[in-house]
């Protein structure tokens, strides 16, 4: 009898709490590739009043932000760890969402394509790694909260020997935790 | 009385006997405690091979004796010398022949001069002057024939020295040909190693001896030259015994050209 | 003198001429490159049987032949197979045109032990060059044999041979589609014989043999991230050397043992460390922002080659190794890294790219221009032989990773043949130390 009080005691603690958190979710695993509900509930957080009409340039803002923040990867040029405007689109999308969450971590995983040696692309990595990372610390996020690690081209995506597969390995993963 | 005799030290065997053992046993383990030492470093015990020498060295098979062939250069050799006292005999005949021609035409002069003096024996002496004279040309005509004769042949044989000459150059060059494509040359940079081997052959070919008269400081290389030799035996060489000669010993500089 | 006599003359001296012992000199300035010509009998055998794999003179004829230095001649044509040294006939090798002859035999002495003894003959001065005899366990067997390719090989060549040595080296396989399983195995320098070291289910790298041979440290992946591990080959017994913030990669051993290069990040960014083995004690040697790594010692300790790009590309340079400033090595090229040195210490073998090609070139230090030895395009991880005469290195084969043999000059090229997977990170031991034949 004491047990079920508690366990439902618990339970309406939990949902309350869900409740007052509003937009926040369960955290999504970090093997998970794609959180839908960050990506839900991050319009919303943006819009900020949760006004009865949002205008169509806000919706279509908010879907983009939505899509930028589905995307987990960010892509770079042959031994570059230069940051493109697509690449910077992304990060700022998720530094602004790792704003609005403070308790969310991640982790950054540099990756590189097969071309060159092992142990440079290891480095290399790295070094993508850390451009992103740096970039976020910039637009605010606490570097306590970003962890960084480099598996050069031990994780590639795909494994074709062309130009398509090679741009898609070379990426920093940016893995919630 | 009885003399007591100073008493030795009891225990003085056993304790004696008690030493050696001691040292015994720690000279036993310094031995041991060496050739534990000695293993590989990992713990393995290391293999030594044992060298198994060379036996002593078989005779060589004897090579065929080249008693005919011996004979076949020996009588060549042999002719060849009597070509050439012929040819020397033959110009002693035609030196001779030739003061002969210069006696008689002194003979000759002398004659006519006689004849000039006396008219009166003219006849029966001209007629058998003449008659002389029709013959010392007629020698004269023989001598000139013999000796273009004698030219001519000079003339072959100076070709026929040619045509030999052109043989030898060809088997020259089919002996280079075997040679090159029997040196496994080593593989690796060759380059500037030069090794000069001098060879004596058979007249059918074969290798009598082949020696390193020059090596390249490679013992390699100089290895590989010489059997380069010997695997191109046996050499091709004329038919013509009488061009052995030139070919009875060779000397092979291998100097590669390329890298 | 007159015309006619002049003739003569000149007849009877050219005549005399020829009769003299004239030596006729003719150049050879090409030969066949074929490689030596080698009669190796099979050896006898005296006892159970042996898998395949242990057949000494089998192992000897395939170890010669990969040499690309020599021309095994066929069994088919061999007149006579003598064992012992009595029942050679050297004109039966000489009329095969062969330069070497090798016989031997194999007999069991006492239980699991086989005694090997074998002769090698020069055919046509009719002298042995090289004899020995073995006494060994059966899974010793082809150590033996590939020394006595060594024997064979330095006799003959000139120079020592590298077959009695081991290969250490990464696969990745795939067993099922969402399992991938990676290995770090040894096996002999033919690929025979593949032990497995390590297995993870995460990557390894760059697996550096110990000066000794008796140990290997690698880059594993196994705890998410890289780590470097030190392990014994012959007792798997391994001790975790460097893990450090940020990477952990690229163990070099310095060639006393008594040091180990690393590259770590834990201040910023990738540098080259130098590690006292027996103190643990770090010593840092880059101080340069740009990607330091790769580092690989000069055989007589003294300085460090390495691959960085401070200079805008992954290029070679060289420092003491105690410290200092670092020299530029290689100019050409957009991209040069991975660098080790030849044995001999007097040049350096690397990955170059030329027009998007990666390929494995070698330099000497005194300045000469580079040379390419491959001309494949996704070439790593060369490795020299403790000859200095062979290079190992990782390439792709159809789409698959496989590893490759080059010869320091690039005149010979071979594949090794795996079973399964990708093959890559090949590493060349230093001599195996379990059998002596000089004293």
């Amino acid at each position: 009898m004491k047990n079920t009080k508690h366990l439902a005691a618990s339970l309406l603690l939990v949902l309350a709490l869900a409740g007052c958190a509003g937009e926040q979710a369960t955290k999504p695993s970090a093997a998970e590739e794609k959180g839908a509900a960050p990506a839900q509930t991050a319009p919303a957080t943006e819009q900020g009043t949760a006004g009865t009409a949002l205008s169509e340039q806000e919706r279509m803002k908010a879907q983009r932000q939505a899509e930028l923040l589905a995307q987990k990867r960010v892509h770079f040029a042959f031994d570059s760890s230069a940051i493109d405007d697509e690449a910077r689109a992304i990060i700022e999308a998720h530094a602004a969402h790792l704003a609005a969450n403070p308790d969310i971590k991640i982790q950054l995983e540099g990756n590189c394509d097969e071309r060159g040696t092992r142990e440079y692309n290891l480095a290399l990595g790295e070094r993508r790694a850390q451009a992103v990372e740096q970039m976020m610390k910039v637009l605010g996020v606490a570097g306590s909260r970003i962890k960084t690690v480099s598996y050069g081209e031990e994780k590639p995506l795909c494994q074709e020997h062309n130009e398509s597969c090679w741009r898609q390995n070379r990426r920093v993963d940016i893995v919630y935790k | 009385m009885l003399i007591r005799k100073p008493r030795r030290n009891p225990g003085r065997v056993r304790a004696v006997l008690y030493a050696v053992l001691v040292h015994a046993v720690i000279i036993g383990l310094i031995v041991i405690g060496f050739r534990w030492t000695a293993q590989a470093p990992s713990g393995q015990k290391v293999i030594q091979a044992v060298a198994v020498p060379q036996t002593p060295p078989k005779k060589a098979e004897e090579p065929k004796k080249p008693t005919p062939q011996e004979e076949q250069v020996r009588q060549s050799a042999e002719t060849e010398k009597r070509q050439q006292v012929e040819l020397k005999k033959k110009q002693q005949q035609e030196e001779q022949q030739q003061l002969e021609l210069a006696r008689k035409k002194k003979e000759a002069e002398e004659k006519a001069q006689k004849q000039k003096e006396q008219q009166q024996q003219k006849r029966a002496a001209e007629l058998a002057r003449q008659q002389e004279q029709k013959r010392e040309q007629k020698q004269a005509v023989q001598s000139l024939q013999e000796q273009l004769v004698a030219e001519e042949k000079a003339r072959q044989n100076a070709v026929q020295a040619a045509r030999a000459a052109t043989v030898v150059d060809q088997y020259k060059a089919l002996i280079r040909q075997r040679v090159t494509h029997s040196w496994s040359r080593p593989l690796g940079s060759t380059k500037g190693l030069k090794c000069v081997v001098r060879v004596r052959l058979t007249p059918s070919g074969e290798v009598l001896a082949a020696t390193v008269v020059q090596s390249s400081g490679n013992p390699v290389f100089d290895r590989s030259v010489e059997n380069a030799v010997y695997k191109a035996a046996p050499l091709p060489l004329p038919d013509d015994p009488s061009l052995f000669d030139n070919f009875r010993e060779i000397e092979f500089l291998f100097n590669p050209e390329t890298q | 003198m007159t015309r006619t006599a002049a003739r003569w003359l000149a007849m009877i001296g050219m005549l005399w001429a020829a009769n003299a012992q004239a030596v006729l000199t003719i150049e050879i300035t090409r030969g066949v490159e074929t490689g030596t010509p080698i009669a190796i009998v099979p050896f006898s055998w005296e006892g159970p049987a042996v898998p395949a794999a242990q057949n000494v003179s089998g192992v000897v004829a395939a170890d010669l032949a990969r040499s690309g230095h020599f021309a095994v001649l066929p069994l088919k044509d061999y007149v006579s197979q003598p064992h012992e040294d009595k029942d050679v006939v050297f004109k039966d090798w000489r009329i095969l045109k062969a330069e070497a002859l090798v016989i031997g035999n194999v007999r069991l002495v006492a239980p699991g032990k086989y005694q090997v003894q074998f002769r090698l003959y020069d055919v046509f001065k009719e002298s042995q060059l090289a004899g020995f005899r073995y006494t060994v366990s059966a899974d010793i067997l082809r150590s033996v044999a590939h020394q006595i390719s060594d024997i064979i090989y330095e006799k003959l060549t000139g120079e020592p041979g590298a077959f009695n040595t081991r290969i250490a080296y990464v696969t990745r396989e795939e067993p099922t589609r969402t399992a991938v399983v990676y290995k770090l195995q040894v096996a002999d320098s033919d690929g025979f014989n593949p032990k497995t070291v390590v297995r993870s289910a995460e990557p390894l790298l760059s697996p550096a043999w110990s000066p000794d041979g008796s140990r290997l440290a690698y880059v594993s992946f196994e705890d998410r991230r890289s780590k470097v591990y030190i392990q014994n080959v012959a007792d798997g017994r391994r001790e975790l050397i460097a893990e450090f913030p940020g990477i952990n990669s690229a163990p070099a051993w310095s060639p006393d043992g008594r040091r180990l290069a690393v590259t770590l990040s834990r201040d910023g960014n990738a540098e080259i460390y130098v590690m006292r083995m027996d103190t643990r004690e770090l010593r840092r040697l880059t101080y340069d922002p740009a990607i330091d790594t790769e580092a690989a010692w000069s055989p007589d300790g003294r300085d460090i080659i390495f691959t960085s790009d401070r200079a805008g590309s992954p290029q070679i340079y060289r420092m003491s190794a105690s410290g200092g400033p670092a020299e530029r090595l290689t100019f050409d090229d957009d991209y040069n890294a991975r660098a080790s040195y030849a044995p001999d210490g007097k040049s350096i073998v690397f990955v170059t790219r030329q027009e998007g090609n990666f390929r494995i070139a070698v330099m000497p230090l005194t300045g000469g221009p580079m040379q390419v030895l491959t001309d494949t395009s996704l070439d790593e991880s060369p490795s020299f032989a403790p000859n200095g005469r062979m290079i190992i290195y990782a390439t792709e084969v159809r789409g698959r990773g496989v590893l490759a043999s080059v010869s320091a000059d690039g005149r010979v090229r071979q594949l090794y043949k795996f079973e399964e997977g990708d093959v890559r990170e090949p590493a060349w031991s230093p001599y195996n130390r379990d059998l002596k034949y000089k004293e």
